[in-house]
């Protein structure tokens, strides 16, 4: 019956995904292009090995917990506003599904990226379990505001402004509301310890924006 | 299905105002000038908006519908989308190709399935929306303005599939074009400013204007007075005559009247 009911959904999915066109593709050049081309850099102008794993950690923080709202925001936008969101509305009832299947979709690739640094650097899991709890805030908030604001733009420009944010002002009494880690998860006392609450917010925050969806007007 | 003291308000504003009614299979038109309240019942049926008061039974298995505006994902081909639709629709995923190409060909858009949705004029996104609602042959569908930017042609190919569906189940369709619904519909509701004001068949909507249609020539206009409305100028052996709604008795000769002068005569309270 579960089985069942996942393969409806995957069926659904995949024209989801297919129907963003090109801009389906940015991630991609995101993860697979721009991070490596970084790392690889990286690596011809340091020495120090150290030093490039902590300069490719910070360019993960960068890149993957923002580029996790792409697939959300695009993927879901049409049933929430546009012309077509009516239409879409009268046969879903629920973004729930498709919501954990876009973020898993998106952290499946990130294990690809994981992998391949993996291969290079070596040393990198310990981070993986930060850099999924990160994109899954991003993509937790931007979802929970694409569904209370119906639109795309306050959610892409709430956290373009949060990662710039995030990226300028890791500091002071600002590092409390910085999701960013100025430092390299090394055990999981360092993970546990304020990332815990995050992601325990970070689960619930998809379940509140389905709420939304679901409120009828 | 059955519609009981129906009622949406936006604010203080009433759209739907304690409307009852209630359907058995067939076709039903809701017909209804601008701002009726049409969409707003086809909303609060299908589920997009939630009553401040009544109930409405008989669309909880799904329907479909139709919207007056809607897109479609320019970037999917029209069997892309129509398998989208068939999935959110949770039609089996071996039944769907049979289903596809049956709603396809019903809209006569079968030569273009495996073109893009940005290549489609108006017309035809219309009637792929037409087939989106077909599939999986609800029990319920919903058509708002349906014939919107539909040619000729097509107009009569859509009142033929609908016509189709007459024993199938229950099919609303919502415009104020009255020919669109003459001919399909079993029976018309006339709705306006949020009431449901008459209900019936074609003809009996035609004979609430019995005796109030008059044909006169235009030299006789002067002579026109209480409540009148001229609902068409015509020219006949080089005459010009006039065909007047009126309550009231007027000059020239009274003459049979169609659906939509009984429509007209029940807008306007006469």
């Amino acid at each position: 019956m579960c089985h069942q009911k996942l393969l409806k959904e995957l069926s659904i999915f995949r024209p989801m995904l297919r129907k963003m066109g090109a801009i389906y593709f940015v991630p991609h050049l995101f993860l697979y292009v721009l991070i490596p081309l970084l790392g690889i850099g990286y690596m011809l102008y340091h020495q120090d090995v150290e030093s490039i794993r902590g300069l490719v950690f910070y360019d993960f923080q960068k890149f993957i917990p923002f580029m996790s709202i792409w697939w959300v925001l695009f993927g879901l936008n049409d049933y929430v506003e546009g012309d077509s969101s009516e239409l879409l509305r009268v046969y879903k009832h629920s973004l729930l599904p498709d919501f954990w299947l876009i973020f898993g979709w998106y952290i499946l690739h990130v294990v690809i990226l994981f992998l391949i640094f993996e291969l290079l650097l070596a040393n990198y899991w310990g981070d993986f379990l930060l850099i999924v709890t990160q994109s899954l805030a991003f993509a937790g908030s931007a979802f929970c505001l694409l569904c209370v604001t119906r639109t795309l733009m306050v959610p892409f420009l709430g956290m373009l402004l949060y990662e710039i944010f995030a990226m300028l002002s890791n500091f002071g009494a600002l590092a409390y509301v910085n999701l960013f880690s100025l430092q390299r998860m090394r055990g999981v006392s360092d993970f546990i310890i304020p990332y815990s609450i995050v992601l325990a917010v970070s689960c619930i925050l998809p379940f509140l924006g389905d709420f939304f969806f679901q409120k009828r007007k | 299905m059955k519609i009981t003291q129906c009622t949406k308000r936006f604010h203080k504003r009433i759209a739907v105002d304690r409307l009852s009614a209630s359907f058995d299979t067939g076709v039903i038109g809701l017909l209804g000038p601008n701002g009726a309240g049409k969409t707003t019942l086809l909303r609060c049926i299908c589920g997009i908006y939630k009553l401040n008061e009544g109930s409405i039974e008989g669309a909880e298995n799904g329907v479909g519908y139709l919207p007056q505006q809607f897109g479609m994902f320019r970037a999917l081909s029209v069997y892309q989308m129509m398998e989208y639709f068939a999935s959110l629709k949770k039609i089996p995923k071996h039944a769907q190709k049979d289903e596809i190409e049956r709603c396809v060909e019903l809209v006569h858009l079968s030569d273009r399935l495996s073109a893009r949705i940005s290549t489609l004029s108006g017309g035809m996104i219309r009637r792929l929306g037409i087939a989106q609602a077909l599939l999986g042959n609800p029990e319920v569908i919903l058509f708002d303005e349906p014939t919107v930017g539909l040619d000729p042609e097509e107009r009569i190919r859509f009142k033929n599939v609908v016509a189709l569906r007459r024993h199938q189940g229950i099919t609303l369709i919502s415009t104020h074009i009255v020919n669109d619904v003459e001919a399909v519909c079993d029976t018309i509701l006339i709705l306006n400013e949020g009431h449901l004001v008459t209900s019936g068949t074609s003809h009996q909507i035609a004979q609430l204007a019995y005796g109030k249609v008059y044909m006169l020539s235009e030299d006789q206009e002067s002579n026109l007075h209480g409540l009148f409305f001229v609902k068409d100028r015509v020219e006949e052996d080089g005459t010009s005559y006039l065909r007047v709604l009126s309550p009231d008795a007027q000059p020239g000769k009274q003459i049979e009247p169609t659906m939509e002068d009984g429509y007209l005569c029940a807008i306007k309270n006469y």
